[in-house]
């Protein structure tokens, strides 16, 4: 039963970092290579707020909140005004630089050995229900202004800003937002695990949290909810498969882009309007019969 | 530090930069024609570096032939994942998006094959030479780095009079302008864009073959493309010469930071520099600003 | 009264001038056309009075607002809106959910609200999908509001993005080749639309149009543009007898005269 418990924290947190990146790669169709730099700057900043200065732990996740917002306003600031490409690349650079400045700063994070003796403070309840807000924060925005707006800039930049929108603050907000996220869930990962070391997210790491959406589909929060539960809670069930499954997992992102390019979800979402929609069918389907 | 280990360092920097500027140029002259930064780069860099390995060490055992066989199944490679992974959804209009996104999934393929395969496994190239290094008056020269300083040169001044002397290369430089205007010099779409990822994949099989030479080869010598693509940035994306000169001066730099600061604070130095770059002169050395037509 | 007032603007691009010291001067109640060869200029002259680009020299007044470095989007909000020349929609929403798009700068609520999904935000996101419906039912697209842009015909596609352009009730519509790839009829049709827009919603329209029927009837004012200058201005008649334009222009486009 621990067994499952555990599977089910640590699918549940992967399945918040696909979700952090959701809005950012998927709406608005921007690539941050080192998206998990967020999540190990969250889990380094929670582990030595709470074991090297004693603060108590709700504030150190909120300091890891700030901390990778800060992080994602140096990163975001000067690329995001630039061609995404720019963006793609520098992100890229940055999971790698926060990898070397934790190993530079040995002597307060512990380098390459890791940091161990973190308090295990985030257990099944406080996880799921931080996903569970995730997932309706993210739902919520996809529907209004917000969304639109994303899906907007990923079409035409262009055309969006001549229509109103602020390109740039629109792209830092994501941004923010999705940095947020992120290392708010490697706040409750430093939590969770107890010890970490700076590999925990290198950019194929970043780069799965991004392709898990594709195949999902970019349009549906619900497709990239159920690929990442689906690929996150397989590895973890199926540890000596860990790699090859990567491996399948590329081929089928390849296959989905090429022959299913919308994503095997599409434009799809599990809500209370397709429950309806369904019921309705079925009501209507007993009269005509 | 002493100027003779200065010397030494510049040296080895300038070496190491032409292996980056190989790479800019692989990366770059993908991203001219399509337009998006081809990570699957790293992924042939990585099926190279494997294949000189098994080469030289089962094989072949002359560096010559073994450099150009590793080359020549860069090429392949390159034309292989352009068949299979991006000509379908160029053929179908996709948005670069998905280029992008089939492109860091080769890359991330290629590395967890490896890892799968030998992930445990640490390979080292043979010595092609009896003699590893000269002595040029007090300074040792590697013989490796001097090598791939003269082929590096070499290769870059062969692809400049490809680019610019045959049909073949104008049609590929014209459609670094626009691919889709239609008489590419009379070549056709899928023959410019085939022989691209050509070119692209054997200088990944050159940077394959020197890196293995180099360090060891592991599943994620495929990453050491961040280095290549750093060049292109501060080139400027879309120069191949700005590449070049970009890649050469990172070498350098960062061979004298590694003697001056170590190796753990390099990186942090250079990474930082290249977003101050990009808040100061955001298309780097010699590219041009993009704009975007209405 | 004076709406928008363009003071000698120029633009080049990599040495090439592709507006030089262009002016004008559009009432807030008038239509009027830019016309001139292919090159000549007209839809840069729209891109810098809309910010898509920048001006290198001379100056814009909008409303009594020097908005010559103003970005687009700030433009937009002070009530310019415009069509492309090559349709732009934004082919990942709904035909409904492009035209919202236009509304995002008077939008009252917040992130913090969409998170939340609050109240606030369910209130005003039905003011929004009202006056969408009611872009979209002037222009006769009601009927195809859940579809995606690319199912629609390509004069459905055009209509859409006036739609989407009146969304955010402008007082500077700029349209830019409307008539481009319709049939006469039409065109007939868009321009009455144009008419009724103009009469209704009382804004000040400018078209960039080959289209000589088109401009010919409903502009009360023309500037010629060649080679990025002006060459002419004044209503449909005096253009049409003017000696500069015809041996320009429309010495090449016997029909019209």
């Amino acid at each position: 039963m621990i067994f499952y418990a555990k599977v089910l924290e640590t699918t549940l947190l992967f399945t918040m970092f696909v979700l952090s990146v959701y809005m950012l790669s998927g709406l608005t169709g921007l690539f941050s290579l080192g998206h998990g730099a967020f999540i190990t700057l969250g889990a380094y900043t929670a582990g030595l707020a709470t074991t090297r200065f004693g603060l108590p732990i709700w504030l150190a996740m909120v300091l890891a909140v700030v901390v990778g917002m800060i992080g994602g306003l140096i990163i975001g600031a000067p690329t995001l005004k630039l061609r995404r490409d720019y963006f793609l690349l520098v992100t890229f650079g940055f999971g790698e630089m926060v990898r070397a400045l934790l190993l530079w700063t040995a002597q307060l994070t512990g380098g390459a050995m890791g940091l161990a003796g973190i308090p295990y403070a985030a257990e099944l309840p406080l996880i799921g229900v931080s996903t569970l807000v995730v997932v309706v924060f993210v739902a919520n925005l996809k529907k209004t202004a917000f969304g639109r707006t994303c899906i907007a800039i990923r079409d035409d930049e262009l055309a969006a800003q001549a229509m109103g929108v602020n390109v740039y603050a629109h792209k830092i907000k994501v941004f923010l937002l999705s940095a947020a996220i992120a290392s708010y869930g490697g706040a409750l990962l430093a939590f969770n695990m107890s010890f970490i070391e700076p590999n925990l997210f290198n950019w194929l790491e970043s780069a799965k949290l991004i392709v898990i959406i594709f195949v999902g589909g970019i349009n549906s929060v619900t497709g990239a909810l159920i690929t990442g539960i689906f690929y996150y809670s397989f590895g973890e069930l199926f540890r000596f498969a860990h790699v090859w499954r990567d491996v399948l997992l590329g081929v089928l992102v390849i296959l989905v882009i090429v022959f299913r390019t919308q994503g095997l979800f599409g434009n799809w979402e599990f809500s209370p309007a397709w429950i309806k929609s369904v019921l309705g069918r079925k009501r209507s389907g007993k009269q005509g019969a | 530090m002493g100027s003779s280990i200065f010397v030494q360092q510049l040296i080895n920097g300038i070496s190491l930069g032409g292996v980056y500027a190989v790479m800019a140029v692989g990366f770059g002259i993908v991203f001219n024609v399509l337009k998006f930064s081809n990570f699957s780069h790293g992924g042939v860099v990585a099926i190279t570096a494997y294949a000189g390995y098994y080469l030289s060490r089962n094989l072949i055992s002359d560096f010559w032939l073994a450099l150009a066989a590793t080359t020549l199944i860069g090429g392949l490679a390159g034309l292989l994942v352009e068949r299979l992974v991006f000509r379908p959804i160029r053929i179908a209009g996709k948005p670069l998006t998905y280029f992008f996104v089939n492109s860091i999934t080769v890359a991330m393929i290629v590395q967890q094959f490896f890892s799968a395969m030998w992930g445990a496994h640490y390979f080292s190239y043979p010595d092609f030479f009896e003699r590893t290094a000269f002595n040029i008056s007090g300074l040792i020269v590697s013989r490796t780095y001097l090598l791939m300083l003269v082929i590096s040169a070499v290769v870059l001044i062969a692809l400049t009079l490809f680019l610019r002397a045959t049909k073949l290369g104008i049609a590929i430089r014209a459609a670094s302008s626009d691919i889709y205007t239609p008489p590419l010099m009379g070549v056709n779409t899928d023959v410019v864009t085939g022989i691209t990822f050509l070119i692209a994949g054997m200088l990944a099989g050159i940077t394959g073959f020197f890196l293995g030479m180099t360090y060891t080869v592991t599943p994620f010598i495929g990453s050491m493309m961040i280095k290549g693509i750093i060049a292109a940035i501060i080139g400027g994306m879309g120069s191949l010469a700005g590449g070049v000169i970009a890649g050469i001066l990172l070498g350098v730099v960062e061979a004298l930071l590694i003697a001056e600061v170590g190796s753990s604070v390099t990186p942090i130095i250079i990474y930082l520099g290249i977003v101050l770059l990009l808040l100061v002169r955001p298309r780097g050395i010699a590219g041009k600003p993009y704009t975007v037509k209405a | 009264m004076e709406l928008l007032r363009i003071e000698a603007i120029s633009k080049n691009f990599g040495g090439v001038a592709a507006v030089a010291d262009f002016s004008l001067s559009q009432d807030d109640a008038e239509i009027s056309a830019i016309i001139g060869p292919n090159g000549a200029g007209k839809t840069t002259t729209f891109n810098l009075i809309s910010g898509v680009q920048e001006v290198d020299k001379g100056q814009l007044h909008f409303a009594g607002t020097n908005i010559t470095r103003f970005p687009s989007h700030k433009i937009q909000a002070l009530g310019v809106s415009r069509t492309f020349q090559n349709i732009r929609l934004f082919d990942g929403l709904s035909v409904i959910d492009n035209v919202k798009i236009a509304y995002t700068s008077q939008l009252g609520y917040r992130v913090f609200d969409e998170l939340l999904s609050t109240p606030r935000v369910r209130r005003e996101e039905k003011l929004i999908e009202e006056r969408a419906r009611e872009q979209l039912s002037f222009l006769g697209l009601e009927a195809h509001a859940e579809q995606k842009p690319k199912n629609l015909a390509y004069g459905l596609r055009r209509r859409l993005e006036l739609a989407r352009a009146l969304m955010s009730a402008p007082k500077l519509l700029l349209l830019d080749e409307p008539a481009a790839g319709l049939n006469p009829a039409e065109i007939r049709e868009l321009m009455k639309t144009i008419e009724h827009i103009h009469r209704e919603r009382k804004l000040s329209v400018i078209v960039v149009e080959h289209h000589m029927e088109l401009v010919m009837n409903i502009c009360s004012r023309i500037h010629v543009m060649d080679f990025g200058r002006k060459i002419a201005e004044g209503t449909p008649q005096e253009i049409t007898r003017n000696e500069k334009v015809l041996q320009a222009y429309l010495g090449d486009m016997g029909e019209v005269c």
